[in-house]
């Protein structure tokens, strides 16, 4: 049985279509890693699951856990067990990351692991104002722990991010999906994360679809040796 | 005279202060508390500007000297019919943690309250001042006139917060202007936050000594049918003086407001400016006018304006934590709002806090 299922799904942004026809298969307690060029789709679609409005869905299903949450709210789709880290977090003024922190733990206890993120000395700052992109990476992703989802969308965690914190934040991320028995969908480009966590299937979107599947390291080699292009002119394209 | 009855009191807790802490009360033109306390002893005075000139000669070198009696109609009522207002003198070398309080209401229906303050803070000085504009609920059609000036002697460091709590009847009309020397150091705040019919009011700043530096922070809640037109200039005239200007305004239902800002660079000197606005309702208005005026080469000066709605995508950023559209809207009017770098007493943070709260159990249009 699967965790998340998308079926023919279809999202506007502005009239423009990025999401065309698409479906997809995420199985509990697998990490999946979703590859494909700029401009593919690959956000919109994380976008598309958390529920954002801007994102209209004008056909199709999702389905989580047995449950449709294809017209929810993102605090609904929340609630049900989905989270998502952005790879561009807006900035807040005012509105400290402590706040969200102890929004994000339902008021639980959040010092500890908060340090562990090196960001004990960024309780007090304004949400991601002025953070270097590996602190506003750090601050996503034990966001994204503290609410403690069944499914995790990771929209490029390791872009703009040095090689300790990537290995840090691959670490953690692998942790929580094995000792939960959760699973994730993560976006990379270069693959860099892949080196500190466990994923098995990849695949890769163009055009607002999902063209092949299969072994994460074999598309990623693929991938680096033909560039997307490979993809574009490979027999194996899912035809739909 | 130390007596205050229920209705001072109520009015009083509008602009934040209350009687135990008040340092000065002016009811119309009759003083109804003048109080130096442990805290003030021995290092600074606080009076009424009418005994003041009496009692003090020297302080008539500093009156009427930011302000000329005959610049405007105001400015001769106020010499004709003065009705009062506060003269602090911080004497040199003074720290002062507590902050002075003063108060000037209005109680009676028609009434013109035209006022005279006078601030000295002598060389090597700290002190913070709250002073609160008011009027009482029952008041109907006032008007006040309240003229300024600050005058900060070498080194010294004032923080000055206004704080403005009126009605829909109130016609508002603030003159402040402040003279900084030499490495001295001046904040200057402006709270508004209840309904107005009318605000008018620029308070102009002379960094006149070297390294000397000011910033000048105003937090507006224009509520319904008001009409504000604040601003703040900084005359940027000693050698490396700095000037910073930053402005939040929160305009709702046919609210008007205009923000102004002006950095005159006339030395080498620094100087930023900040004006952002979120737009609640439809028929509301923004205007922000930032200026800049740089007139000698070793000016720096800069601005950054923004106006709009609540931003959409924070608002989805948050629900993508689990908060419902309109607590995610009230968390982001409360950040933008924080009232927290203005350095206020505790009571006047979370009134700023309970009220954008309050303006979202109204329905907020897009």
């Amino acid at each position: 049985m699967s965790l998340l299922k998308i079926n023919n799904l279809s999202v506007k942004v502005n009239e423009k279509k990025i999401i065309n026809d698409l479906n997809l298969k995420i199985n509990p307690n697998e990490i999946t890693v979703l590859f494909g060029p700029n401009g593919s789709g690959k956000t919109s679609l994380l976008k598309s699951i958390i529920g954002l409005p801007n994102y209209k869905k004008i056909s199709g299903k999702i389905i989580f856990n047995n449950k449709e949450i294809t017209n929810k709210k993102p605090n609904e789709i929340q609630k049900e067990g989905i989270a998502l880290a952005f790879q561009n977090p807006p900035e807040i003024k005012g509105v400290k990351l402590k706040e969200i922190l102890k929004i994000c733990s339902e008021k639980k206890e959040f010092q500890e692991v908060a340090k562990e993120f090196k960001l004990n000395n960024f309780l007090e700052r304004d949400l991601n104002l002025n953070f270097s992109g590996g602190e506003k990476k750090r601050a996503e992703i034990l966001q994204l722990l503290l609410m403690k989802p069944k499914l995790l969308l990771i929209d490029e965690p390791d872009s703009g991010v040095d090689v300790e914190s990537m290995r840090f934040l691959g670490k953690k991320i692998n942790e929580y999906v094995k000792e939960n028995k959760t699973s994730a969908i993560i976006i990379t480009h270069q693959g860099e994360i892949l080196k500190y966590l466990k994923a098995r299937k990849g695949f890769v979107m163009l055009n607002g679809r999902i063209i092949c599947h299969g072994n994460v390291k074999k598309i990623l080699k693929d991938i680096k040796k033909k560039g997307y292009e490979g993809c574009v002119n490979c027999k194996n394209v899912i035809k739909e | 005279m130390q007596e205050c009855d229920k209705r001072i009191e109520n009015t009083l807790n509008k602009v934040g202060i209350s009687e135990k802490n008040s340092n000065y009360i002016l009811e119309n033109e009759k003083v109804i508390l003048n109080l130096i306390n442990e805290a003030l002893k021995n290092k600074a005075i606080i009076m009424d500007i009418r005994e003041a000139l009496k009692k003090y000669s020297w302080i008539k070198k500093y009156f009427w000297k930011l302000i000329k009696k005959n610049e405007s109609n105001l400015t001769k009522k106020v010499y004709e019919n003065l009705n009062g207002g506060y003269f602090i003198w911080i004497k040199k070398n003074a720290k002062i943690s507590f902050p002075i309080n003063s108060c000037l209401l209005i109680s009676s229906d028609n009434y013109e309250q035209k006022v005279h303050n006078l601030i000295i803070a002598e060389e090597g000085s700290e002190a913070k001042i709250i002073t609160g504009c008011s009027e009482h609920d029952y008041v109907n059609n006032v008007k006040h006139i309240g003229l300024t000036e600050i005058f900060l002697e070498k080194n010294a460091k004032l923080n000055f917060t206004m704080i403005h709590s009126w009605k829909e009847d109130a016609i508002v009309r603030p003159i402040t202007r402040i003279e900084l020397k030499e490495n001295s150091e001046f904040v200057n705040n402006y709270v508004c936050l209840e309904k107005v019919k009318d605000i008018k009011m620029n308070p102009i700043i002379y960094c006149k000594g070297k390294n000397s530096r000011s910033i000048s922070n105003s937090i507006i809640f224009a509520k319904e049918k008001s009409n504000i037109d604040v601003g703040t200039t900084i005359e940027l005239l000693g050698l490396n003086s700095r000037g910073e200007i930053n402005s939040r305004v929160i305009g709702s239902k046919d609210s008007k407001t205009i923000v102004r800002g002006r950095l005159n660079g006339k030395n080498k000197s620094k100087g930023h400016m900040e004006c952002h606005g979120i737009i609640l309702h439809k028929n509301t208005s923004i205007h922000a006018i930032p200026e800049l005026d740089a007139q000698n080469n070793k000016a720096e000066l800069s601005h950054e304006a923004s106006l709009g709605k609540i931003n959409q995508k924070e608002i989805n950023y948050l629900m993508t934590r689990g908060l419902n559209e309109k607590e995610a809207k009230s968390l982001i009017i409360r950040g933008f709002i924080n009232p927290e770098f203005l350095k206020l007493p505790i009571n006047i943070e979370k009134k700023l806090i309970q009220i954008s709260q309050n303006t979202l159990t109204k329905k907020l249009t897009k």
